[in-house]
Formats: C-alpha cells, structure tokens, sequence
C-alpha cells in the first residue's frame, strides 16, 4: 500500500532519517515504535506527504509520491494533536472536513452521520468541542481523520491521555477499520497498544529502522530469557546445585524453558512456596533495541 | 480549487463570528475611533464651534494703550485673555499646558504702539507652547491683528478715522457640491465624513491582524497539519483565509460607512465606494496574506502584525492628520496602503473624485495587495520545505 525507499531527510546538521526503506502491505497495521527523536514524525511527515525529503522515494498505492491529489485522496491523517476546531461543533467539524476532503454533498450527510456513530458523538454532535471531554476530543479527531473513507491511514499516538473507557473504544474502532480493509500505520509509546493492535512492528531510533517483523519473532529474536522468581517453603535440598541467587527465601534465574527447569527442581527436592515467571515482551525487545539511556 | 477555498473561507468566518473579542476589535472598536474623531472634527461641521486659545498676558506698561490693546484681543473669537501678575506665572502655567502662550508687554509699549512715524517699534514678548507650534501661528496673527487695530486708532490716515484697519476682506469659498436637486452644499456636512474613513482603516487592519494569526494558530492546534495532507493544493489554505479576511474587510467597509451614514456622513459617489472598497479588501487581504507567513510562531506573527499596523498607521495617517506631518513624513506615508485606502474612501465620501482620481489610489492598493498575495503564497511554499 505504501512503499519508502532510501528515505533521507536532515534539518541542518542533524539527520532525522537516514535511509529509511519500508513497505507496509495492504490491510495490515504496522507500529512504528522508537523513543522520542527516533524519527518517526518526520518519516510519517514526509509518508503523508508534508515534508520534502532530500532523498528516497515513497509511493502510495501505485500512484507515486504523497503530494499528488489522488495519492491524497487514498490517505487519513489523526494527528497527535487534536487537530479539531474548538469553537466548532462536533458536527461542524465533521462537515468541514468531510467538504475539504472532497466527499460529495450527495454523500456528506450519510458520511457525517457515520462519523458520529463510529465516535459515539451523536448525542454531543451539536456541542462545541471545546467542551468535550480528552476522550471525545480524540474519538472525533480519529472519526475526521477517516470521514472520507480513506485506504491508507496514519495514527499518531490516537490513544494520548484519555481515559480505559475511550481507549478502549478507540480500539474497537480501529478494530473496525481493520476489518473494512484499511491499511494502518500506528505510532505509539504504547506497547501493549502495539502487542494487541499492530500485525507487525519496525522499531526506529536515530532514523533507522532497527527491526522489523510480528511482535512473536521480534520477542524471539531480542527478548532473551524468561525471568522466574521463586518463593522457598523450605532450605534447598543438601548438596543442590541452586541455577540463581538465593536472597533470604527468594530464588531468581532467568531460563528459556522457565516451567521445565522448575520441574526439575521440584524432582530435585527443592519447595517451592511460589513462583512468577516474566516472559519477554515488547518493551523488553523496545529496551534491548534502543536502550535505557534516556532521550531529550 | 475554488471549491476547496470557498470551504475554508466559510469556516474562518463561522470562526470569527464566535470569537467576541476579535469582533469587537473588527466591528466595534472603529465605532467608537470613528464617534470620537468625529466629534473632534465639529470644526468641519456648518456651524463650527472653535475652542478658544487661552494667552496668559503680563502687562508691564499698564497703560491706557496697553489696556486698549489687551481688550481688542480678548475681543477676538480665537483668542481668551487671561491677566498673570508675572512672567514666571505664565511661564508656568503654559508649560503645564493650560495656556497656549505667554504675551509680555513691555513698559514702554503705550509710548510707541500703534504710531507709525514712532522712533522705535513697540517691544512685546510672545512665548508658544513647544507642543502646539501650529496654533501658536494662529495667536501671532491675532497678536498681529491687535496691533492693526492700535495702528488704525493712533495713526488713523485721512477720511478713516474711528474705523479699523481692514487691509484684506477675505470670504470663504464653497468647497461643496450641488445635491440631486440643485440646493449646494458648502461644506463637508459632518465631522464624520472625515473620521470615519479612518475609523473604517482602523477596522480593517484589526481583521488583518486577527486573519493573519489565525494560520499560525492553525499550526500551533494542528489543524494545518491536517488540512495539508487533504488532496488540495497548499495555497487553497492561504487563499481561504485571503477570501475570509477580504469578505471581512467588505463587511466592515460597510457596517462602519452605515454607521457613518446613521451619524450624518455622506457618500458622494456609491459606484467609486464601490471600487474603494473592492481595492481596500484586495490590498489588506493580500497583506494579511505576507503577514500571515512571516513566521510559524504564532508570537511572531502577532508582534509583527502589531508592528505593521501601528507603522502603516501612523505613517498613513491613520493617528495623526496628513495635514500636521512634516514634508518628509508626507512623502513617506506615499508607501502606506493606509493613506491611499483612506484617499480612496475620501474620495468617494467628500472629496468629489471622479474615476480617474481615483485610479491612483486604486491602483496602489491593487498593486500592495497582489504584491502581499504573492509573497504569503511563495512564502508558505518555503516555510514548510
């Protein structure tokens, strides 16, 4: 649905993206993850067609770069900020850009009333939205960003500061876009939202792409071992070799076969009170990949 | 495209209708600059009432001559005499500014003052409030008028005596027009007619100054992010808010010229108001337009709007009259879209200009306003790359 090629942009003599190539397929959701500076504004920007790159080539559903209308025509944008007109209503919103974005007033009303559904905003539509609560505010900045339709659409961290209940409704909304075939390109710090939304995943930093593949073979391929800790009922066995420290009455190692290795100390006679096993995640791959060191 | 700006356009203005605060400065706000001016301008009016200028005099000769003379000028409608026991009292009381000069009359003065063939000339000091050189020309030719009548009093010539010296009668000539029906009319009618042309700029630079923060703002919210991934070209943004800002400026043209009219202006000529007004909306749209993407701050914008209208103003004569600058102020103000929307508004109002009077106006302003255009366009093109 959109292919980058050998992307490449600098603002002075700092260089946001460095030849960057990405494919995203048609009806896929992909994340775009990486800590903040990592790129990824300025390779949505110049994906959606608002900044020029000095290099590289994008090109959206075969019909070349973003800047042409009909590449346009394909592709929704909810920013990160509430791209919403405050002294507008919800409504008002939704017709103006619809009307901006080319939908036919044969279709307006059918879209608009659409729009407020997929939001659950047709109670409110009527009100400013400077009185809308931060859930309804992004609710109605996705349902803007999708009012025409579009195949090809950019999230922006759609999920910042709203509360479980609009999240969760933000979920199942993009969960229905999903369904109708839209393909999606997510950027979140989020990492769950990733796990349960995205199909695959490209971790970014320092505008490259580090990694990319299904949040399964990433974990497989950075996650590295379970963790266990263990709670003893008991001393260990005499003569027992313990595989980690033993803190008090706690035993910690790490392990890729947590649940075999705890058997076996079981047959080994050691007690366990408890257990937790910790398998890598997401965030563990995030952390692996990009490290700990904090970000301006 | 025309569709796509049409759109913006409409949505500014929806937006401006509910932003109080901007309609007041728009609509509301040149009202009042417009009243006032314009009761200021009575002097323009049929009946004029004059203020008069306060002269402190101190009468050092304190003779019959001297007395004479200080009752012929207190007896002029311009001029009210009021007697200070010395000069350092005077001096004071006009650098508080509650006198517009100071006449000292010389011990002597009674001697000499109005005798023709007389040794030496009269002395008299005369002292002008620095901040009113203007009308301290008024009071010399009062002082100068006083002494004409010593003059024709002490030195009377042959077959004149007892009456003042008359050198010149000087009668005023109409400046007016006839109306429809024929009756003349001499004079500006009212002191709104030349207030409100100015009340009427006034207007329209606070909506270029409102249109042109807008797009900043539009940066600030996001919105312009989003309206620039639309399958619209770019320049459809700025050209909505030039289309806003410029029906804006047509209806503030308006309100301001009905409330005028409601007052007592009178427009001479509706089809060159028409054209004035057309030529007003191009050129401060177009400017709104310069403005707009000077910078992507929306700070910025508003500093530089502010700096522009007070320079454009002041230098157009939108704060102070034409008439009161100096030479070089005057061939400045030549760059000043004010002077020329304001030229333009006159021109229609009272000032009786035909087409081609006002074609060099018009063309000024058409001329600053696709020069703005074309700026904002090439501008935003750049600010974004």
């Amino acid at each position: 649905m959109i292919r980058v090629q050998a992307l490449r942009k600098s603002f002075g003599e700092v260089t946001a993206v460095a030849g960057l190539d990405l494919e995203v397929e048609e009806g896929e959701i992909l994340g775009l993850l990486g800590p903040n500076g990592a790129g990824k504004s300025t390779t949505i920007g110049m994906m959606v067609g608002v900044v020029r790159p000095d290099s590289g080539s994008i090109d959206v559903g075969g019909l070349g770069p973003p800047s042409g209308p009909e590449a346009r025509q394909l592709m929704g944008v909810a920013p990160q900020r509430l791209s919403l007109y405050e002294e507008l209503s919800g409504i008002e919103n939704l017709r103006f850009f619809a009307r901006y974005q080319g939908v036919s007033p044969e279709r307006l009303a059918e879209r608009v009333a659409w729009a407020l559904a997929f939001a659950g905003l047709e109670e409110k539509a009527g009100k400013r939205v400077r009185g809308y609560s931060g859930g309804m505010q992004r609710r109605l900045n996705l349902a803007c960003a999708v009012i025409h339709e579009p195949r090809l659409l950019f999230l922006d961290e759609p999920t910042a500061g709203v509360d479980p209940q609009s999240r969760a409704r933000l979920f199942d909304s993009i969960e229905e876009l999903k369904a109708t075939g839209v393909t999606i390109v997510y950027t979140t710090h989020h990492m769950e939202e990733a796990e349960r939304l995205c199909d695959r995943v490209a971790i970014m930093d320092h505008g490259r792409i580090l990694d990319l593949g299904r949040v399964a073979d990433l974990i497989g391929r950075h996650g590295g071992a379970s963790r266990v800790e263990a709670r003893l009922a008991a001393a260990p066995p005499a003569a027992a070799v313990a595989p980690g420290p033993i803190e008090g009455d706690r035993l910690t190692f790490t392990s890729n076969r947590a649940l075999e290795d705890l058997l076996a100390l079981g047959q080994a006679g050691w007690q366990l009170a408890d257990f937790k096993v910790t398998q890598p995640n997401l965030e563990t791959v995030f952390m692996e990949l990009t490290g700990r060191r904090l970000r301006d | 495209m025309l569709r796509s700006i049409w759109i913006l356009a409409r949505k500014d203005l929806r937006l401006l209708g509910r932003d109080p605060m901007s309609l007041f400065f728009i609509a509301v706000f040149p009202v009042i600059l417009g009243v006032a001016f314009g009761l200021m301008n009575e002097g323009f009016a049929d009946e004029p009432e004059v203020a008069e200028a306060v002269l402190l005099v101190h009468d050092a000769d304190a003779s019959e001559v001297s007395r004479d003379f200080i009752a012929a000028l207190d007896a002029q409608a311009a001029v009210a005499v009021k007697r200070v026991d010395s000069l350092d009292a005077g001096r004071q009381e006009v650098m508080k500014g509650r006198a517009l000069g100071l006449f000292e009359i010389v011990p002597g003065f009674g001697e000499s003052a109005g005798l023709v063939f007389a040794e030496k000339a009269p002395r008299v000091g005369l002292a002008i409030d620095p901040s009113r050189p203007a009308e301290g020309q008024l009071l010399r030719g009062a002082v100068m008028q006083g002494i004409g009548d010593l003059v024709a009093r002490r030195s009377p010539l042959p077959g004149r005596e007892g009456r003042a010296l008359e050198l010149v009668t000087i009668e005023a000539i109409a400046l007016g027009h006839e109306t429809a029906d024929g009756a003349p009319v001499d004079r500006i009618r009212s002191g709104y007619d030349v207030s409100f042309p100015s009340a009427i700029l006034w207007g329209v630079l606070g909506c270029i100054a409102g249109f042109a923060i807008s797009i900043a703002r539009e940066r600030a919210s996001g919105t312009f992010y989003r309206l620039s991934v639309a399958p619209q070209p770019r320049a459809a943004i700025l050209l909505g808010k030039g289309l806003a800002c410029a029906l804006t400026a047509i209806a503030v043209v308006l309100f301001l010229t009905l409330i005028g009219c409601a007052l007592g202006l009178e427009l001479r000529s509706p089809f060159l108001f028409v054209l004035a007004t057309l030529g007003i909306a191009w050129c401060f749209s177009g400017l709104m337009m310069a403005l707009a993407t000077i910078s992507r701050s929306e700070n910025a914008v508003a500093g530089a709007g502010w700096a522009l209208n007070v320079t454009m103003s002041l230098i157009g004569g939108g704060m102070i009259p034409l008439a009161f600058m100096p030479a070089g102020m005057r061939t400045l103000s030549d760059f000043s879209p004010v002077k020329w929307g304001i030229l333009a508004l006159e021109g229609a109002i009272w000032r009786g200009f035909d087409l081609v009077d006002l074609l060099p106006a018009l063309g000024v302003l058409i001329l600053l306003g696709a020069l703005g255009y074309l700026f904002g366009v090439r501008r935003l093109a750049a600010i974004d790359s």
